[in-house]
C-alpha cells in the first residue's frame, strides 16, 4: 500500500502542504517497506486543472491512499474515479507526525468506503 | 486562517469600497489582497505603500523560431485559437491569441515551436496602516486572471503567517477569476445593490459560488435607493437562505471619504455603525474576539 | 459602423448609456444593440419580447472506450487538466477545456473525437422594428467568456450601426468586443476608481488604435480629476450624467430615461449624432 502526502518540502520533516493540487512536493510512503519517495509536483504552477492532474500522478504511482487537508472539487471527482482514500488532516504539522496520526487511526476518512 | 471573499457579479455595487471598510475594521488582524486582476482598485482605499514588484508569469506561449521554420503552415491549420499568421515570409504568433495549448509545438515537422514562459502583469506586496497588503495586475488583453488570482492568494496566505484572516477583494463576474477568488474560502460576502440588474446577476453568482460549497453571506448596499428592490432582495436571500449581514444606506460619508481615497469607516457614520456592528458580529461568527 | 460602450469597471452606467443610446437612434437609423457583457447581460432586462435562442457550442472530447487503450498520452498532453488518465477509465473535465484539439491529434489510436458542449446563448430580439438585440450569456460555471462573445459578435452586419455594450475590464473579453470596433465610447464617474480604470480601458483603445470619446456618469462636478485626464489626453467628452435619485429609480426598475423623457430623449440622440461624427460616418 502506497500513501502520498503533500508536502511543502522533500522530506518527511517538513509540513504537510495546506494544498493539494498546487503543492510544491508530494512525499509517497510505502507502507510495508516504510520507504519514502518524493515527487516535484509538475503542476504546481500551472494555470488550472492541477488537482485532477496530480491525481492522475498519484495513480501512476499506484498510490492508493492519501492524506491531505483540502480538496477541489475536480480533485475530489478524480480521487473518487480512482478509487484512492483520503483521510482528513487539519492540523498543521508534519509529514511524519501526519503519519503518525494516520498510523494511530486519528485521522478521519474524507473519501473512500468506510 | 480564515478566508473571507468579497464578490459582487455585478460591478459598481460598492464592493471595493465595503472590502476597504470592513478590511479597516479589522486593522492589524487582516492581509488584505486585491483580486480584481482587471481594474484593481482596493490600494487607492487603502494608499498601502508598496515593498515589492513581481513579473506575473501566465501559460506559456508558443515561441517560433525562425531559423528552423519552413514555412509549412501546419501550425497555423492545427490552430484552434487563430493565434498564428503568416507573413510574406516568416510565421508570427500573437501572444493576445495563444492560449498555450501546446498544439503547435506538437505538430511541428521541423521542431521550430517551443512553448516559453510569458509575463502578462505583476504583482505588488505592501503595507498599510491596517496590515499587509497585496494586490495584482494584469497587462491589458492578457487572460489567466484566474491563475494571477491563486498567486495573490497563495502569496497572501505567505507574507504574514501569523496574521489570522485574509480579506480577499474578488473580481467581478462569475467566470474564472470569480472561480479562483472564491474557491476554499470561508465565508463569502455577496455585495449587491436594489435594482433590477443587481438581482438577476446576483442570481447567477449565488449559483456558482453554491456548487464551490461556500458559506454566503449578503450586504446590501444603498438599500433605501430603491426600496421595492431591497425588498425583493431580501425574498431572494430568504429564498436562497443566505442570512443578510447589514443593510448600508446611501451615505454621503461613503461618497466623501472615497473622493479622498480612505475607508469611510474612519469618520463617524451612519454607514460607518453599520458597518461595524455587522463586522463584529462577523468576529464573533469566526471566533476572532 | 461598431460603437463600444465601454468602462474600465463595473457599474459605471455601461449598459444605461448602451441601452438610451440605442433607443434614441433607432428612431432614425436601423440599430443593432449587442450586448458582449456575456457574463452578466443585462440589457435585455430594458427591453420585452421572445427572443430567438441560440445556443453556443466549444468542442470537447468524446472517447471511444472501445478504441481507447489507457495509454495516457491525451492525459499527459492536456495542459488544461481536462482529461484525466486512470487505471481503468478517462476522466472529463469539460469545464476545463480550451477545445485546443490537441487530445484528438495525440492520441496513437483515434479514439477521440470532438463533441460540441454548450458554452452559453445567443438571444436574437427586435424590440422595435428599427432596433435589434443581440445578447450573449454565458453559461454558468463555463470558462468560454470569449466563445459566446464571438458567436454574439458573428451576428453582426457591417452595414447596420451597432452598438456593442462591452465587459468592463481591460481582459481578453473587452479585448474580443473592442478588437473591430471604429469608435469607443468610455463611461466613467468622478472617483479616484473612475479615473483610475478609464486610464486601462483608454490604453486597450489605444493598442487597437480606436478614437474614442467619455460619458461622465454622476458628474456633480466636484471632482477634477477626470476632467483634467481628458483634457491632457484630447479626449472629448460628450455628455454628463448628474447623480439623480429618479435617473436611479428609473434604471432600478427596468426603465429607459430616453423612453420616457423628451429632454434626455434628445440628449442621447445628439450624443449618438456626436459619436457618428466622431468616426467620420453621418
Amino acid at each position: 500500500m502506497q500513501i502520498a502526502i503533500p508536502a511543502s518540502g522533500q522530506t518527511i520533516n517538513d509540513p504537510v502542504d495546506t494544498r493539494f493540487g498546487r503543492a510544491p512536493y508530494v512525499i509517497i510512503v510505502n507502507q510495508e517497506s516504510g520507504a519514502t519517495t518524493t515527487l516535484s509536483n509538475p503542476y504546481a504552477a500551472e494555470s488550472g486543472g492541477v488537482g485532477p492532474r496530480l491525481v492522475q500522478l498519484l495513480v501512476q504511482n499506484q498510490v492508493t491512499q492519501l492524506i491531505a487537508p483540502r480538496i477541489g472539487g475536480n480533485a475530489e471527482n478524480a480521487l473518487v474515479a480512482a478509487g484512492i482514500e483520503v483521510f482528513l488532516f487539519e492540523g498543521s504539522g508534519s509529514v511524519s507526525s501526519a503519519l503518525e496520526q494516520f498510523k494511530a487511526g486519528k485521522l478521519v476518512l474524507m473519501i473512500g468506503k468506510q | 486562517m480564515i478566508q473571507i471573499a468579497v464578490v459582487s457579479g455585478k460591478g459598481g455595487t460598492g464592493k471595493t469600497v465595503i472590502t476597504g471598510a470592513i478590511g479597516s475594521l479589522l486593522s492589524g488582524r487582516v492581509v488584505m489582497a486585491d483580486c480584481d486582476v482587471d481594474a484593481a482598485n482596493l490600494a487607492l482605499i487603502i494608499q498601502p505603500d508598496i515593498d515589492t514588484t513581481e513579473p506575473f508569469f501566465g501559460m506559456d506561449r508558443a515561441r517560433i523560431d525562425t531559423s528552423l521554420c519552413n514555412l509549412c503552415e501546419t501550425c497555423i491549420e492545427s490552430c484552434r485559437f487563430d493565434a498564428i499568421t503568416r507573413h510574406e515570409d516568416y510565421v508570427q504568433v500573437d501572444p493576445l491569441q495563444c492560449e498555450g495549448c501546446g498544439v503547435c509545438e506538437y505538430v511541428c515537422p521541423s521542431h521550430a515551436i517551443t512553448m516559453v514562459p510569458h509575463t502578462c502583469g505583476e504583482i505588488r506586496t505592501g503595507h498599510s496602516r491596517y496590515g499587509p497588503f497585496i494586490d495584482g495586475s494584469l497587462f491589458p488583453g492578457n487572460g489567466n486572471s484566474g491563475l494571477m488570482v491563486h498567486d495573490i492568494r497563495k502569496r497572501a496566505r505567505e507574507i504574514a503567517p501569523d496574521i489570522p484572516l485574509i480579506l480577499v477583494d474578488g473580481p467581478p463576474g462569475i467566470g474564472c477569476p470569480l472561480i479562483s477568488a472564491v474557491t476554499g474560502c470561508d465565508i463569502v460576502i455577496l455585495v449587491t445593490e436594489p435594482g433590477s440588474s443587481g438581482r438577476h446577476d446576483l442570481g447567477r453568482l449565488v449559483t456558482v459560488c453554491r456548487s464551490l460549497r461556500s458559506r454566503m453571506m449578503m450586504i446590501i448596499n444603498k438599500a433605501d435607493l430603491v426600496p421595492k428592490g431591497t425588498l425583493a432582495l431580501q425574498e431572494s436571500a430568504k429564498e436562497w437562505d443566505i442570512p443578510i449581514l447589514c443593510e448600508i444606506p446611501l451615505d454621503p460619508g461613503i461618497t466623501e471619504a472615497t473622493r479622498n481615497c480612505e475607508p469611510f469607516t474612519r469618520k463617524k457614520s451612519q454607514a460607518t455603525v453599520i458597518l461595524k456592528k455587522a463586522v463584529d458580529h462577523l468576529k464573533q461568527d469566526l471566533d476572532l474576539t | 459602423m461598431q460603437i463600444a460602450i465601454a468602462s474600465g469597471k463595473g457599474g459605471t452606467g455601461k449598459t444605461t448609456v448602451a441601452v438610451n443610446l440605442a433607443l434614441a437612434l433607432s428612431t432614425s437609423h436601423e440599430v443593432t444593440l449587442a450586448d458582449c457583457d456575456v457574463e452578466e447581460p443585462n440589457c435585455h432586462l430594458f427591453f420585452s419580447g421572445h427572443p430567438d435562442e441560440e445556443i453556443v457550442t466549444n468542442p470537447v472530447p468524446e472517447i471511444d472506450t472501445d478504441a481507447c487503450t489507457l495509454c495516457g498520452t491525451c492525459g499527459s498532453f492536456c495542459r488544461y487538466g481536462a482529461l484525466i488518465v486512470l487505471t481503468d477509465r478517462v476522466l472529463q473535465y469539460p469545464q476545463l477545456c480550451h477545445s485546443c484539439g490537441g487530445c484528438e491529434i495525440v492520441c496513437p489510436t483515434g479514439a477521440i473525437s470532438m463533441r460540441p458542449e454548450k458554452a452559453g446563448v445567443v438571444h436574437i430580439s427586435k424590440p422595435k422594428p428599427s432596433l435589434s438585440l443581440i445578447s450573449g450569456t454565458l453559461e454558468e460555471g463555463s470558462i468560454h467568456t470569449t466563445t459566446v462573445i464571438k458567436a454574439v459578435r458573428r451576428h453582426l452586419l457591417r452595414e447596420n450601426l451597432v452598438l456593442l455594450d462591452a465587459p468592463p475590464g481591460s481582459s481578453c473579453a473587452a479585448m474580443e468586443t473592442l478588437k473591430d470596433c471604429d469608435f469607443c465610447l468610455m463611461v466613467t464617474e468622478p472617483t479616484p476608481f473612475g479615473l483610475h480604470d478609464l486610464t486601462l480601458i483608454h490604453e486597450v483603445t489605444e493598442i487597437f488604435n480606436i478614437p474614442t470619446a467619455v460619458v461622465i456618469n454622476r458628474s456633480d462636478e466636484k471632482n477634477n480629476d477626470v476632467d483634467m485626464y481628458c483634457t491632457a489626453h484630447n479626449l472629448p467628452v460628450l455628455m454628463r450624467i448628474p447623480f439623480d435619485r429618479t435617473i436611479a429609480l428609473m434604471q432600478g426598475s427596468g426603465e429607459i430615461i430616453s423612453g420616457q423623457d423628451p429632454v434626455w430623449r434628445e440628449r442621447f440622440v445628439r450624443l449618438g449624432l456626436q459619436c457618428l461624427a466622431l468616426t467620420g460616418a453621418r
